[in-house]
């Protein structure tokens, strides 16, 4: 089959996938090879040389005809009610192949429903037992949920318990399905695919940056499915990803709130913006702080920071993660295998980090090296990433048992790509600088990083981490000697550090959902969510990626950056930018990166001086005990966005519900 | 009120004379006439239209009023003279009731009270913060 589409020719197909390992067991690719007596099954036939392929005979059409037949027996005519009409590979290829008169008297079988939990809706009547979910559950999700049970008419897919499918990536077997089997639960019976606007553009719910393609009926976004970025997300999006979208949708804010008398009141721009002048005027430049949420984009980001710097103040913060992480070199701070290059590491380690609820996709990633052979190892809480892992410890101690010579530290030595990968597991603690250190006296001692590869990679938990510090969204020198803030500016952050937020301090939040920063707040300018703006995002591994407007803003909201910009005016320090463009030329001045879309600029890697640096810097510094344990204790709720969202707090309750 | 209609109805009849015969005189005489001329009806105008769930007397008048400071920097008679004629053109169909409820509420509530929202923004406005304002951006 492959041969035949690199011959630019399609064959009809359901069970065969790229991806997927070839179950041949639908039929529909027969076609006729020389000298075979029979019809042969392209997918799972290898090309050899001197064959010659027919893929367009009398017999391979009546080959598939009588295969479409068969399949049309048990499937049902539901067509006009069924969810996956319009998209539907069988739907599709009956139009080729069908028979336009049925010779089938009995009655069709009928299979019972599974349950799969909130996110996957099953009509298992419609399955053709293509089995693609069942593998794709077994050989990329790394569940065992899912299988076949029963035999010939009366066999099954289903979960052999009646149970939630336990994955993070269990969404992707509805874009799998080639029929209306597997269906969206959150979608069903709500739109028909031919009434949607579609928009390609990036998922911000994680640091992946995973590419998503929104699909909006007018001011409604309707569903997210995975755009294919070998790259990236190669064509697998996580379940928060794919099923947030509702939260988009709740607990919006769409007007200027002022604090009147100790409620929040509706007010014009103007008044907003007068208020927010009224309030910064009376506190000097060092008493303002300004912390960015997770969501932020790179423009507000950095219109931010050039107004905060022009009130005088250098006390700017990302919320909740890496704060002793400096922007100097950017190799410091990055996945520098890259998404894609870990598929050719040979030893994988992984220091405070669970990939599988920090990104769900990277960690399938991970464990199709592990597949390919890679050994994988990690220091940090007992956890299961979908594969065997070599538990080497929980915390420090077992970091300073590799370097002082075990065999890990052997393995990585002798391997031809070792790669190291730091979660926010270490960034996050308090004595992170300690154990940075470990760290990078294990890459120097391994020889991580080597000529044609750089096996260092951080990993990060929140969209906007990589591009806050590419821009140097970070506290400032003298930030350190600042007193306690009696203005704090969060710009989307409802996940700060109580103790940033002093309870005498003046709030201005500016952001898209009430939470806990709106509540918190004295004015509140409502923002953009990521699929009502064109703004950009840097994923972990440093890819400058953008997302696009598929609906309008929700009422009187703004885009964030310009926000940031007409405060400026307000505060009669204007941002010398108007347009888009303008502010991206000035992201490109701070660094050149953000103007090369859709790539991975390799960063300089100074030879560990960077480490020496960081050693010098941080001093000494002594590692706690505790275990290094992940940022996110909840996979479904990480973000504003995630936690309004129904579908996602539907999630929770049936993950939690499953027995460990 | 609404006895003063007809009345008001004939003396428009009279007065709305073409342009070209009323050039003569001073402007300044005749815009305070025709000021007064509005005044008058808009009482009847309040009852008439139901106004009174939507705004006040004064808050009409004072909108009225700042239409016309809208041209205050109309000096030319000829101009001033083609003024006074539309003006009287839109009285005469408040006046008939060629105008309904909604054409009002647009005309002379909502309109004026945006006027004086750009009024009291700053002059010297930049053109972005003018278009983030309008949420034209």
């Amino acid at each position: 089959m492959a041969a035949c589409s690199a011959a630019g020719i399609d064959i009809p197909r359901f069970c065969y996938h790229q991806r997927l390992s070839i179950a041949g067991n639908c039929r529909m690719c027969l076609v006729e090879v020389e000298k075979s007596p029979k019809p042969v099954a392209s997918c799972a036939m290898p090309a050899g040389p001197g064959m010659n392929i027919k893929t367009d005979t009398p017999l391979v059409k009546k080959a598939r005809e009588g295969v479409m037949e068969f399949l049309l027996i048990n499937h049902p005519l539901d067509c006009p009610i069924c969810d996956q009409g319009g998209e539907c590979d069988l739907q599709d290829q009956s139009m080729h192949f069908g028979s336009d008169r049925g010779r089938f008297t009995e009655m069709k079988r009928s299979v019972q429903d599974k349950n799969l939990g909130p996110l996957v809706k099953t009509v298992m009547t419609r399955c053709i037992h293509c089995t693609r979910c069942v593998r794709f559950a077994t050989e990329v999700a790394g569940v065992q949920d899912l299988g076949m049970t029963g035999r010939g008419n009366a066999s099954e897919i289903g979960t052999y318990v009646e149970k939630a499918m336990a994955s993070e990536l269990s969404g992707n077997v509805i874009d799998l399905c080639p029929v209306g089997a597997l269906t969206s639960k959150p979608y069903a019976f709500t739109a028909r695919n031919w009434e949607l606007k579609s928009t390609e553009t990036v998922d911000v719910s994680d640091a992946m940056g995973q590419n998503i393609r929104v699909d909006a009926r007018g001011l409604e976004v309707m569903r997210i499915v995975p755009v294919q970025n070998d790259a990236v997300n190669e064509e697998w999006i996580s379940d928060k990803a794919r099923f947030q979208y509702d939260g988009l949708k709740r607990q919006r804010l769409n007007v200027p709130l002022v604090k009147g008398s100790n409620v929040l009141e509706p007010a014009t721009w103007e008044e907003a913006l007068v208020a927010a002048k009224g309030a910064i005027s009376k506190v000097k430049g060092n008493e303002m702080s300004f912390i960015a949420g997770k969501l932020a984009d790179a423009e507000s980001l950095i219109a931010l920071k050039d107004l905060a710097n022009r009130l005088g103040s250098g006390n700017l913060k990302v919320e909740a993660g890496a704060p002793l992480l400096d922007a100097d070199v950017r190799s410091n701070y990055l996945a520098n295998s890259t998404i894609s290059g870990i598929d050719r590491a040979d030893v994988i380690l992984l220091i405070g980090t669970n990939p599988r609820v920090e990104a769900p996709v990277f960690n399938a990633r991970i464990r199709k090296t592990f597949l390919d052979g890679a050994h994988v190892a990690m220091v940090g809480e007992e956890v299961d990433l979908t594969f065997p892992v070599e538990n080497l410890g929980a915390g420090s101690d077992a970091l300073a048992k590799i370097l002082k010579g075990s065999p890990m530290l052997k393995r990585l030595k002798e391997a031809q790509r070792p790669a190291v990968i730091v979660g926010p597991g270490v960034l996050n603690r308090p004595d992170s600088a300690a154990v940075l250190q470990q760290v990078h006296e294990l890459v120097e001692k391994a020889d991580v990083v080597k000529d044609g590869w750089n096996g260092y990679n951080v990993l990060h938990d929140a969209a906007a981490r990589v591009a806050a510090l590419d821009i140097g969204f970070m506290p400032s020198a003298r930030a350190a000697s600042a007193p306690a803030p009696k203005l704090v500016y969060l710009l989307g952050s409802d996940d700060f550090d109580p103790a940033d937020v002093p309870a005498d301090a003046f709030v201005i939040y500016q952001g898209h959902h009430g939470d806990k920063g709106a509540a918190r707040a004295d004015i509140v300018l409502p923002g953009a969510a990521y699929t009502e703006k064109n703004a950009t995002f840097v994923n972990f591994e440093g890819r400058t990626q953008r997302t696009k407007a598929a609906v309008p803003r929700v009422g009187d909201a703004r885009n964030d950056w310009e926000i940031v910009r007409a405060l400026s005016e307000i505060l009669e320090k204007p941002l010398p930018y108007d347009t888009t463009d303008q502010i991206r030329s000035r992201l490109a001045d701070v660094a050149p990166h953000f103007a090369e879309v859709d790539t991975v600029q390799s960063p300089m890697w100074l030879n560990g001086e960077y480490f020496k640096a960081f050693k010098d810097r941080a001093g000494k510094v002594s590692a706690q005990a505790q275990p290094f344990s992940s940022s996110v204790a909840n996979f479904f709720q990480t973000d504003v966005i995630s936690r309004t969202s129904i579908n996602m707090a539907k999630a929770t309750h049936a993950r939690n519900a499953i027995p460990h | 009120m609404v006895r003063t209609a007809p009345q008001a109805l004939a003396q428009i009849g009279r007065l709305a004379t073409p342009a070209a015969e009323t050039l003569a005189g001073p402007v300044e005489a005749k815009v305070k006439d025709f000021y007064r001329e509005v005044s008058r009806l808009l009482p009847w105008t309040m009852s008439n239209y139901n106004l009174d769930e939507i705004t006040t007397l004064s808050e009409l008048r004072k909108n009225v009023s700042l239409l016309f400071r809208q041209n205050d920097h109309v000096t030319d008679p000829k101009v001033v003279n083609i003024l006074i004629y539309k003006g009287r053109e839109e009285l005469e169909s408040v006046a008939l009731q060629h105008k309904q409820r909604h054409h009002l509420i647009g005309q002379f509530v909502i309109a004026p009270s945006k006027m004086r929202a750009e009024l009291h923004r700053k002059r010297d406005i930049s053109p972005f913060l003018l278009k983030f304002f309008n949420n034209q951006l």
